[in-house]
C-alpha cells in the first residue's frame, strides 16, 4: 500500500480570499513537485504532492478531492493516461480538471507532445501544457486559466460540509 | 552544457514514449482506431527518434498486434522499413548479437509459394534467428507475397533495404529484381549478375549466408524445377552448416529437391508443414551447441567467386575454360567443378549449371534460325521491289535477275521454314 501523500495548506502570507483558493494534486518527480508545491503555495492553494500515481490514486480513493489535477507524462514506469482514465471512470473524481504536463523538447518532443496532446484530449484531459525547461510559475499560470472551470470549489465544499454539520 | 541537455533530452523522451503507448491502447478500448492508429505510429516515430532499439522492437510489436488485430496483417511489411537502426547501435549489433545468430535461408521457386506459407505458419513466435527467403517465381506482385505471408506467418514478412541490421523472430524477402546477399548482421540487396537466369537468386543467398555466418546457417529448399539452390547448398554443407529439403514427393515440383538430394548430403527430408518446428528445434539446438560462431573461413569454396557471382576479367586463372559463351553477356565463359556439380560462369558472373546451360543454348539456337529465316524474307522482299523498278525505268534485263533470285530464295525461305517447324514440333 504506497504511502498516502498529505494536504499542505497554502502560505499564510498569501492573502487570498477563501473563494478564490483550490486544491491541487502535483504528480510529478520529486525535484518538480517541490519547486511546483513552493509556487502553488505562495498563489494561496492547497497542495497535494506524489511521485508515484500509486500514491495520487491511494489520496482519492480515500474520497479526498482535488480541483485540479497535474500530470506529468514523463514519470518512469508510470502511465499518466492510465491514471487519467481512472481519474475519468471515478464518480467523485471524474469532474476534476485534468492538466497534462510534458516537458518533452527538440524534434523528439515534437512528435511526442502533439501525440500526448491528441491521446490526452480524447481520454478526457482538460489541458494540456509542454514547456522545454520545467517552470513552476509558467504552470502555475496555466492552472489558473483552469480555475474558472472548477465545478466545485474546495472551500464551497467545506463550507457545504460545516453548513450540513450545523444542521 | 549541450551534452547534459542532451541526456536530460534523453532520459525525459523515453518514459513519454512508453506513456503513449498506453495511451493508445486505451484510445482502442475507447474506440477511437483510427486516432489510436496515429499514435501507434507517432510512437513509433518517436522511437527511432530516441535511438533505442529495444523502444522500437516493443512499439513495433504492439503496433504490429494493433495490426493483426484489424485484419491487416498485409501492411505490417511496411512497418520494418520505417525502423531505422542508429549506426553505433547497429555497431554493438553486429559484434554481440549477430555473433551468437543462428541465420535460416530459403530457396524456393515454382510451385512453392504454398510450401513458403506452411513453412513460416509452423515458425515458433520466438525463433531466435532471423529468417531469408528467396522466391524465384513469385506469381504474386512481392508486395502481395509479403501481404500473404505475413497473414500466415507469426514472424514479421518484410522486403529488406539494402544495409539494414537484421534482427531475430524476422522473414526477410528478397524484393523483385535484386539479389538478397546475408553479410554479418546486415542484409544487403545487390544488381549482381543473374545466376540460373535468376536475380534473386537462391544461390547467392545460399553462398553469402555460408560465408558469413558458417556452421550457423540452415539452408531450406522447395519445390522449384532444374537444380536452383544446389550449388548454394553445397556452400553451406562446405561451411558446416545444416540443410533442409523438402520431401520431392510433396513438392509441386520436385526438380530442386531432387537436384539438391543428389548432389549433397541432406541432413532432414520433411514435409513443408514440418520444416517450421524442426527449424525451430535445430536453431535452439544450435545456440546451445556453440556460444559464438567460428570466425570467417580463409578458404573459399570454388562455386564461390565473390557475392556479386563473378570472378572478374582479371582473376579467373584457377578455373578451367569452357569453349563456351556466356548466353546473357556473350563473354568468355569458365568451368567450375563443385564436387560432382559442374557450374558455367561467365567473369561477370553470370551463372548457369550444365543443365541450364543447354538450356539456353537452345533457345539461341531457336533465335538464331529465325534471325536467318526474318534475313532470307527480307531479302526476297527487297528483290521483288527492285524488280518492278527496274521493270518500270525499262531494265528488263535487270529485273529479270531479281526476279530469278527472288524465287531462288523464296525455295530457301520454304526449306528453312519447315525445317524450323518440324524441330519445333520435335521440342514440344
Amino acid at each position: 500500500m504506497p504511502d498516502e501523500p498529505k494536504i499542505e495548506p497554502a502560505n499564510n502570507e498569501a492573502k487570498v480570499p477563501a473563494k478564490d483558493t483550490f486544491r491541487i494534486l502535483i504528480v510529478d518527480t520529486i525535484e518538480n513537485t517541490l519547486q511546483l508545491k513552493m509556487a502553488c503555495k505562495k498563489a494561496g492553494h492547497s497542495v497535494v504532492a506524489a511521485h508515484k500515481i500509486d500514491e495520487a490514486i491511494a489520496f482519492l480513493d480515500n474520497e479526498d478531492h482535488a480541483d485540479v489535477i497535474v500530470c506529468a507524462a514523463y514519470l518512469e514506469d508510470e502511465s499518466m493516461f492510465d491514471f487519467l482514465k481512472q481519474v475519468r471512470n471515478n464518480p467523485i473524481h471524474k469532474k476534476s480538471m485534468f492538466m497534462i504536463l510534458s516537458l518533452a523538447p527538440g524534434p523528439a518532443g515534437i512528435v511526442a507532445n502533439s501525440s500526448t496532446k491528441a491521446a490526452g484530449r480524447l481520454l478526457g484531459a482538460n489541458a494540456f501544457v509542454s514547456m522545454p525547461v520545467f517552470n513552476a510559475e509558467l504552470l502555475i499560470d496555466e492552472v489558473r486559466k483552469l480555475l474558472p472551470l472548477v465545478p466545485i470549489l474546495e472551500q464551497e465544499r467545506q463550507r457545504q460540509d460545516s453548513d450540513s454539520k450545523a444542521t | 552544457m549541450n551534452d547534459s541537455e542532451d541526456s536530460q533530452n534523453r532520459f525525459k523522451i523515453g518514459p513519454e514514449y512508453r506513456t503513449l503507448l498506453s495511451g493508445a491502447s486505451f484510445l482502442v478500448d475507447d474506440g477511437h482506431i483510427e486516432e489510436a492508429e496515429h499514435i501507434y505510429r507517432q510512437a513509433l516515430a518517436l522511437a527511432k527518434l530516441h535511438g533505442n532499439d529495444a523502444e522500437q522492437e516493443i512499439t513495433l510489436n504492439e503496433l504490429v498486434k494493433f495490426l493483426r488485430a484489424r485484419g491487416r496483417a498485409g501492411e505490417t511489411d511496411l512497418l520494418i522499413n520505417q525502423v531505422g537502426i542508429t549506426d553505433s547501435k547497429a555497431q554493438k549489433l553486429n559484434t554481440t548479437e549477430s555473433n551468437l545468430m543462428n541465420v535460416i535461408v530459403v530457396g524456393s521457386s515454382a510451385g512453392g509459394v504454398e510450401a513458403l506459407s506452411l513453412l513460416l505458419g509452423g515458425l515458433p513466435d520466438d525463433l531466435p534467428a532471423a529468417v531469408f527467403v528467396v522466391q524465384q517465381t513469385p506469381g504474386h506482385s512481392p508486395s502481395e507475397l509479403a501481404k500473404m505471408l505475413n497473414e500466415r506467418s507469426k514472424l514479421l514478412v518484410a522486403i529488406p533495404e539494402n544495409g539494414e541490421t537484421f534482427l531475430p523472430r524476422r522473414v526477410y524477402l528478397a524484393p523483385p529484381n535484386q539479389h538478397l546477399i546475408v553479410k554479418r548482421g546486415t542484409v544487403c540487396l545487390g544488381n549482381g549478375p543473374k545466376e540460373n537466369r535468376s536475380r534473386p537468386a537462391i544461390d547467392v543467398l545460399f553462398r553469402t549466408a555460408a560465408h558469413a555466418y558458417d556452421s550457423h546457417v540452415i539452408g531450406v529448399i522447395l519445390s522449384g524445377v532444374l537444380n536452383d539452390g544446389t550449388a548454394g547448398m553445397m556452400s553451406i554443407k562446405t561451411h558446416g552448416g545444416t540443410s533442409i529439403v523438402q520431401d520431392p514427393d510433396e513438392a509441386v515440383f520436385d526438380g530442386m529437391p531432387r537436384s539438391a538430394i543428389a548432389f549433397t548430403k541432406v541432413d532432414h527430408i520433411l514435409k513443408a508443414a514440418e520444416i517450421g518446428p524442426v527449424l525451430g528445434s535445430l536453431v535452439a539446438q544450435k545456440l546451445q551447441e556453440k556460444g559464438e560462431t567460428t570466425t570467417m573461413p580463409e578458404y573459399r569454396d570454388q562455386a564461390d567467386v565473390g557475392e556479386v557471382g563473378g570472378p572478374g576479367i582479371d582473376n579467373v586463372a584457377p578455373y578451367a575454360p569452357s569453349a563456351q559463351t556466356c548466353p546473357s553477356c556473350g563473354g568468355a565463359v569458365w568451368q567450375i567443378q563443385e564436387q560432382s556439380l559442374t557450374l558455367f560462369k561467365c567473369h561477370t558472373g553470370h551463372s548457369y549449371t550444365a543443365e541450364l546451360m543447354l538450356e539456353e543454348q537452345s533457345e539461341a539456337v531457336d533465335a538464331a534460325a529465325w534471325k536467318l529465316l526474318r534475313s532470307i524474307d527480307e531479302n526476297i522482299h527487297l528483290r521483288k521491289k527492285l524488280a518492278t523498278w527496274a521493270r518500270t525505268t525499262g531494265r528488263i534485263e535487270e529485273a529479270e535477275f531479281h526476279e530469278m533470285q527472288a524465287v531462288d530464295a523464296e525455295k530457301q525461305s520454304q526449306t528453312f521454314r519447315s525445317l524450323i517447324l518440324s524441330n519445333d514440333k520435335g521440342r514440344d
